[in-house]
């Protein structure tokens, strides 16, 4: 009787993130339990060369976080431009596809001209920036 | 419904857009392409004050709309910022390299629309915007295009640096708007007395103080301009600065009775007091920090620091509801930072035309004889340094004028007024101690023998053009100052104002209400 | 008990048991199927000593990583190093909640989603857990402090987050078509007639094909597995790894295989419809699979489900037998200079038709050819991009070498 209480409790709100917490925390459960698992099976056999890090057998020159490429960098920013981008489009796409099919406006008297013209605009900026990148050649890796 | 904003914006829009097309005409393959973006930008520039001269200032009642608000304040600012972005434009010419004309120039052009677009937010999240856009543009120029290590310095301590300032803006900002609730300039009415005010205006004031090279956030200046490029290093003396006393003066509305302004600003005695301590240890410090360099670029840094605090005085003196131009404080520092934006601009525009030891000048010693060799130069700097020391006939002598008279004769009750008298007591003193690095400049062009052979840059038509600009702008406006101030007093009216506000549903153009030049004219009549 | 889990909370509970069991055992037998596909691709027999056909070779894999020793080399971020794993295994493993697997069930009375969480914004869940997938091999190649794992985690990260902007273009276009953020109801939107009562994949067929290529480079697989490229990298971001912490990384990249396969599913194959349009032909069995709320049906959607999922799983692993391995200027010039312009195409080309009020029409697709053609056009015309090691060779003329 209990347990249905509880049911009924957590679905007043069916569509609830709920479900994804306790999966969430199952899943984190069993990572924790996997890792201490193997960690404690497992054999421990330590010596000054097996815990190297690994170069392909030869004893491993200086430090691993070095100076790499700056076209790594520039990748992740642009990453974060055009994702952004594509995050602003997710939510304008139901509203542009309902005002468009059923030919009603959005309160305040946004009509579907309206939300082409402004996606529009806001396109063209980020445009703007992908031409100009490309043409900078920051996507040419040699 | 949309269509007023997008004319309303016109000036705006056309200085993006020519920025955008400079942007990628640069990138363009063939020489032909390459050479556009100046001439593209300073079209747009010209585009752009025609429009907004064409609109004329605003109506007795600011149009507010979109988070932004459409006043004589957004006027002036507009006009001036694109007249100096004009010359900037022009010292800028024969400076990038063919290969990198469109991004400095679409940069020019994007901070000059980050300050028009300052002049107009209405709305704390698009004030520091607009800052940002102001500000971002200018770290790229500072070592765009230069291998010395020295501008890498700069670039880098400006651009961290910048970031700090802009951190501490947005933190202030949120404290105000935890004390307001909204974000709406307008519609926030803050009582000087609260806490989070305070502690939102004092953060809020020191974000702006990097901006404009302020004590104790200067310590950067000298650097970077010595590390950016003579023409760049002009154009930081103005764009930030505007930017930043514009943010100021809209922050500090923020505490003021809607009806009336009374002498003074209504603001937290916590914040008179930063501002004035700010304001005294700036002028102090730049001065004498400037007294000790032998680098002219440096020299001028401090220079640029100590009229930051020149500018201070006068905003602390604040607007007075009656009276003549000379006890207005806010209008002294709206004439003050354009006249000091043309004199710095045109002393930088020396050093770039200038070449001395197969470099641009910037020792002391690159300078000497200067006066024989380059006499046309010579004299324009002269003139530029004069004004800067406040020499009449000059414009920098007006603006100075302004300035101390408006902080003597303010007039506010009990200690406020007499904390202001001092001020304007130290920054006299001061003047005098600026006097000494001034001349050494002039007296380094006339009287010293030749050491390093300076010698005019061929071919740079530009530069000359952009300089005699400034000089005869100086010399106009110290001859004339009525046009400026005239201009200068224009957003003390409406600054107070309550808006017509437009919505979406309903944007009918207010009844012609009296225009501010009518109330203008009508109170110069009575 | 029972009554418990005929509530949503309940039944969404049970479901998520249910799954986790399946895709746990699915992802452990992926590995021989791999190995089996691989086999058979190279005309081998592949594993056949653990139980017949080698079915038991998953126990004895899993037995064996649990046993193995568990190194943290000396040089290590440890708590990063630990996390690394961690992270990749349980992103990979939340993503499913949100997948809509059969429709909808009756059960006591009570009319429940076949999915562990109906949310408004499935899609952009979906999307976000697998955006930090990302986090998992970056930190495990940073924690590693090995240049192996170190240069594989820099080139996984740049491959993951170019072609993260593609997919999300790819998306988009379903989203705008079918006007849903909800997983569910778009697959509804892909079965109701009177909605859409087509298959995006009919509509949108470069859209598809975008978001499968994409869907190869999240995973890290073959040919885009630059990341752990044995030949250079050793092992890439994994280098430094053994026993089960490595276990992890694999069973996290076959988990993430199941649920990218079940969101295309989704998107692009109309969930569990049996075929295209079967909505419009009225028949009564059709109608009853699509939509029947009783148990039966229900198994049978899932069914259907599960062999669209086992379809693409089939196809990821005969794409890697068979392809080669991409070089890294090739991979970013992919992403950046042919799949997003690709995309924006894709985007503009459906906003316009949506904007016409008739997302599902006969334009959608010749649209979709008309930007194909012209992707084809401008690679022909424009001068050949040289390259790599061609720089050092004659220049190659002609059609062929128009590249």
């Amino acid at each position: 009787m209990q347990e249905v209480v509880l049911a009924q409790a957590v679905s007043l709100a069916p569509r609830s993130y709920a479900p994804i917490l306790v999966l969430i925390l199952l899943v984190m459960a069993l990572v924790a339990g996997i890792l201490i698992l193997t960690h404690v099976l497992g054999p421990k056999r330590h010596g000054r060369v097996k815990d190297d890090t690994y170069e392909a057998g030869m004893p491993p020159v200086g430090d691993a976080r070095r100076r790499f490429k700056v076209q790594f960098y520039i990748v992740a920013m642009l990453f974060l431009l055009f994702d952004v981008e594509v995050v602003f489009m997710w939510p304008w796409a139901p509203l542009f596809h309902h005002t468009s099919v059923t030919g009603q406006a959005l309160p305040g008297g946004f009509d579907k001209t309206f939300l082409l013209v402004e996606m529009a605009v806001f396109l063209a900026i980020l445009l703007v920036g992908y031409v100009y990148a490309w043409k900078k050649g920051v996507f040419r890796w040699n | 419904m949309n269509g007023d904003l997008f004319t309303l914006l016109a000036p705006e829009l056309i200085v993006i857009g020519g920025a955008v097309l400079a942007l990628l005409l640069g990138l363009g393959a063939s020489p032909g392409a390459r050479s556009a973006p100046r001439a593209l930008a300073l079209l747009s520039v010209f585009a752009a004050f025609l429009v907004t001269w064409y609109y004329g200032p605003s109506p007795a009642k600011p149009l507010e709309l979109a988070g932004m608000r459409f006043d004589s304040l957004a006027y002036y600012i507009r006009l001036i910022a694109l007249s100096v972005g004009a010359l900037v434009l022009l010292v800028h010419w024969h400076l990038p390299h063919p290969a990198e004309r469109g991004d400095v120039f679409a940069m020019i052009l994007f901070s000059l629309a980050g300050i028009m677009l300052t002049s107009l937010a209405n709305d704390l999240v698009l004030l520091f915007l607009t800052i940002e856009l102001v500000s971002i543009p200018t770290y790229i120029l500072v070592s765009i295009g230069r291998s010395d290590i020295r501008a890498q310095e700069a670039g880098l301590k400006y651009f961290f640096l910048g970031t700090l300032s802009a951190a501490l803006l947005v933190y202030g900002f949120s404290f105000l708007y935890g004390a307001a609730g909204t974000t709406n300039l307008s519609r926030m009415q803050l009582s000087p007395a609260g806490g989070f005010v305070t502690i939102g205006l004092l953060l809020a004031f020191a974000g702006v103080a990097f901006k404009i090279a302020a004590a104790p956030f200067h310590v950067y200046a000298a650097d970077v301009y010595q590390g950016a490029a003579a023409p760049v290093t002009g154009l930081l003396g103005f764009f930030p600065k505007v930017a930043g006393f514009v943010a100021l003066i809209k922050l500090l509305f923020l505490m003021q009775p809607s009806d009336l302004l009374t002498a003074g600003w209504n603001m937290p005695g916590a914040a008179f007091v930063f501002l004035w301590v700010v304001a005294a240890a700036t002028m102090t410090l730049g001065n004498v920090l400037g007294l000790m360099q032998t680098n002219v670029k440096r020299m001028l840094a401090y220079s640029s620091i100590a009229h930051s605090g020149y500018m201070l005085v006068a905003l602390l003196a604040g607007p007075v509801a009656s009276g003549g131009p000379l006890r207005d404080g806010l209008s002294a520092m709206l004439f003050y930072i354009v006249v000091y934006g043309i004199m710095n601009l045109g002393a930088f525009a020396v050093l770039a035309l200038i070449q001395a030891r197969g470099r641009p000048a910037e020792e002391l010693d690159d300078l000497a004889g200067l006066g024989r060799r380059e006499p046309l130069a010579a004299l324009a700097l002269a003139i530029c340094v004069f004004s800067l020391m406040g020499l009449p006939p000059t414009a920098g002598f007006f603006a100075k004028v302004y300035v101390f008279s408006a902080a003597i004769s303010n007039g506010a009750a009990g200690w406020h007024g007499l904390s202001l008298i001092v001020l304007a007591v130290i920054g006299l003193i001061n003047s005098a101690i600026a006097a000494g690095y001034y001349l050494r400049i002039v007296a380094t062009c006339y009287l010293r023998e030749p050491v390093a052979e300076p010698i005019a840059e061929p071919r740079t038509a530009g530069i000359r053009l952009g300089l005699l600009g400034c000089c005869i702008a100086i010399l106009v406006i110290g001859v004339w100052p009525g046009g400026l101030l005239y201009m200068s007093r224009l957003p003390f009216y409406d600054l107070s104002a309550p808006p017509a506000v437009a919505t979406h549903s309903n944007a009918q153009s207010p009844e012609p209400a009296e225009t501010t030049e009518q109330v203008y004219a009508k109170e110069m009549n009575s | 008990m029972y009554e418990f889990f005929t509530h949503q909370f309940g039944f969404s509970i049970l479901l998520m048991a249910v799954l986790l069991g399946i895709i746990m055992t699915a992802v452990a037998y992926c590995i021989l199927l791999e190995r089996k596909v691989a086999a058979w691709v190279q005309d081998r027999i592949g594993p056949n000593r653990a139980g017949p056909f080698g079915l038991l070779q998953p126990l004895a894999d899993g037995v064996k990583f649990l046993l193995k020793e568990d190194i943290i080399s000396r040089n290590v971020d440890k708590p990063l190093f630990v996390l690394a794993p961690a992270i990749a295994f349980t992103v990979a493993l939340i993503g499913f909640a949100v997948i809509p697997w059969a429709g909808q069930v009756r059960l006591g009375g009570n009319l429940l989603e076949v999915q562990v969480a109906s949310i408004d914004v499935g899609l952009l869940y979906l999307l976000a857990v697998g955006s930090l997938a990302v986090y998992g091999v970056v930190l495990g190649g940073w924690a590693s402090n090995n240049k192996y794992s170190f240069y594989g985690a820099m080139r996984a990260t740049a491959q993951m987050l170019s072609y993260e902007i593609p997919l999300g273009l790819a998306i988009l276009v379903v989203v705008l078509t079918t006007g849903q953020l909800r997983l569910e109801n778009i697959v509804a939107w892909q079965i109701d007639p009177a909605a859409g009562g087509v298959w995006n994949l009919l509509l949108h067929p470069l859209a598809f094909v975008l978001m499968l290529i994409t869907v190869f480079a999240e995973a890290n697989r073959l040919p885009f597995d630059l990341a752990e490229a044995e030949q250079e990298l050793i092992g890439g971001y994994q280098t430094e790894y053994s026993a089960m912490k490595m276990g992890l990384f694999y069973l996290g990249e076959y988990a993430h295989m199941i649920t990218s396969s079940a969101f295309i599913a989704v998107l692009f194959l109309g969930g569990w419809e049996l075929f295209p349009g079967s909505g419009r032909l009225g028949w009564g069995w059709i109608d009853w699979l699509n939509t029947s709320p009783s148990i039966a049906a229900m198994l049978l959607r899932f069914a259907i489900m599960a062999g669209k999922i086992f379809f693409f799983i089939f196809f990821f692993m005969w794409v890697r037998w068979t392809i080669p391995r991409f070089r890294f200027d090739q991979l970013m010039r992919l992403a950046w200079r042919g799949m997003v312009p690709m995309g924006l195409g894709l985007v503009a080309l459906t906003g316009l038709l949506v904007y016409r009020g008739q997302p599902a029409t006969f334009w959608a697709p010749v649209g979709n050819l008309i930007i194909v053609a012209v992707i084809m056009l401008w690679q022909v015309v424009r001068k050949p991009t040289v390259t790599g090691r061609q720089t050092h060779l004659p220049p190659v003329t002609g059609f062929a070498g128009t590249r």
